[in-house]
């Protein structure tokens, strides 16, 4: 078999990738395996697909479980969250406010995550029916644990619903649709973007050479930001969970922290920690400094990023005073 | 409840917070945002965005100045000269002034002096958890799946144990 003959066989071959190519075709460069190819397909279906639906999000503390449940809007390649409160537009996303737009994040475009198959396992099977909807679960797992499940609407790669299991087993959060309705392709041009924002919490810069390029287990920095409260933002992911480290000068004001939070301790690292519908924040002090960590990571990535972010202020903080105090101390 | 009206312009709001404002007006200023919920997220966002910008007017040090410090710092911390034993006051003074002509010495000290006036001032610090939150919320959302990472933002945001 030789010349179109011997491709020709090649191509239901063809098609069968293709159907797994062309939903990522915004998909970020080599290295993707199919497993991240569907977060990034469902990064871009909310602009690529119109709907209105509700979501509802169900998370869990040390008072129990709390839900909650929120409107999703995509339309004209835009999603509304909570009835319009919230604006995405290929990355980029506002907050409201009754009298003025915050940008919490201007800077479109991908960030290259890392892809999840090095840290973790991932399996796929066709998934539940979700409001009448065929579905394809992704289940992700690490050291045979179930970390969490994903199930993606098979025809537009939307994500309907995803639930995260704690170190335990049990589940910890969870977000799923109550309601959807009027999907369809977008067709016709985005719509503008929101121009009016008063004030940008923050902005992209390039990342400092001193960054710590890896924390705990598995997490990689993806990118560094100045914030305005002159914190700095260090964003880290291992493909599945993300976290934030958000790092200014100075000791805690422990009795200034909102209320709400629980004393934890990390090893032998104390930190305040509180439990949202968006994952779990630590406040904790290194020397002088005070760092904060907003991630939906589990309690075992928790603790293992404390106790790298820990060393390493230690060190750098120690560095800074030898070297200041260094003339005082020359023999 | 009462209702005051449009809610006043930002100037207004600024010189209130500013206590700068006629005691008649700050006192219609301060019942309006006690009985009229518009007014109260109005003063709070005002006062976030205050935050946000007076942040802002912090003098920094230059870009790249820590990172060379570190950098600098990295070369002489293994030196044999650093040592982390006891040392006697009177005994580091006097080698101290032997040493106050080196130019070692000196560039040390002018180090010193940079940071001492360059390093923003170490105060106690109360992070922004909500706008933290959010800036993460967003990143994610921008690296992820959008819905996931934005309809947490939507349920109002409230601490809990």
């Amino acid at each position: 078999m030789t010349g179109w003959r011997a491709r020709a066989h090649l191509i239901p071959l063809s098609v069968a990738v293709l159907t797994i190519l062309v939903p990522g075709e915004h998909a970020l460069a080599s290295g993707r395996n199919p497993a991240d190819r569907l977060f990034d397909r469902a990064r871009h279906a909310v602009h690529a697909y119109e709907f209105s639906g509700s979501v509802r999000i169900w998370w869990r503390d040390a008072s129990g479980g709390h839900e909650t449940t929120v409107s999703v809007d995509a339309r004209h390649g835009a999603l509304d969250v909570g009835d319009g409160r919230i604006v995405h537009e290929q990355g980029r996303a506002w907050m409201r406010s009754d009298r003025r737009w915050i940008t919490l994040w201007g800077e479109n475009g991908d960030i290259p995550s890392p892809s999840i198959s090095p840290k973790y396992r991932v399996s796929s099977e066709p998934g539940p029916l979700i409001l009448r909807r065929a579905t394809d679960r992704l289940s992700v797992r690490r050291h045979e644990q179930l970390v969490e499940i994903v199930d993606f609407d098979r025809e537009t790669g939307v994500v309907l619903q995803r639930n995260r299991f704690d170190s335990s087993g049990a589940s910890a959060s969870r977000m799923e649709f109550v309601a959807l309705d009027g999907m369809r392709r977008r067709e016709g041009p985005g719509r503008s973007p929101v121009r009016t924002a008063a004030a940008d919490v923050g902005t992209r810069r390039e990342v400092p050479s001193t960054a710590l390029r890896s924390l705990g287990q598995g997490f990689r920095l993806i990118e560094a930001r100045s914030m305005a409260d002159q914190a700095t933002q260090l964003r880290y992911s291992d493909g599945v969970f993300e976290a934030s480290v958000f790092t200014q000068p100075g000791v805690t004001d422990w009795k200034g922290l909102p209320a709400g939070g629980r004393d934890v301790l990390y090893a032998n690292v104390r930190a305040r920690r509180y439990r949202t519908p968006a994952g779990t924040v630590l406040v904790w002090q290194v020397n002088e400094r005070t760092l904060t960590c907003v991630t939906d990571a589990t309690v075992t990535d928790q603790a293992a990023m404390i106790g790298t972010l820990s060393r390493e202020h230690e060190g750098l903080w120690t560095s800074l005073t030898r070297f200041v105090n260094g003339p005082f101390d020359w023999k | 409840m009462t209702e005051h009206g449009d809610v006043g312009d930002d100037d207004r709001f600024s010189a209130w917070l500013d206590g700068t404002l006629d005691p008649t007006t700050a006192a219609e200023f301060a019942a309006a945002c006690t009985s009229d919920p518009r007014w109260a997220r109005a003063r709070e966002e005002l006062v976030e965005v205050r935050t946000l910008v007076r942040a802002l007017e912090v003098a920094e040090p230059p870009p790249g100045f820590l990172e060379s410090l570190v950098a600098t710092h990295e070369i002489t911390e293994d030196a044999p000269t650093a040592s982390a034993d006891p040392v006697d006051i009177e005994m580091a003074r006097s080698r101290r002034h032997r040493r106050a002509s080196s130019g070692v010495a000196a560039l040390a000290a002018a180090a010193a002096v940079a940071v001492a006036f360059m390093v923003p001032s170490l105060g106690h610090v109360k992070p922004a958890l909500a706008t933290d939150i959010r800036v993460h919320q967003a990143g994610v959302s921008s690296s992820g799946d959008p819905i996931s990472g934005l309809a947490p933002l939507g349920t109002g945001m409230k601490f809990g144990r």
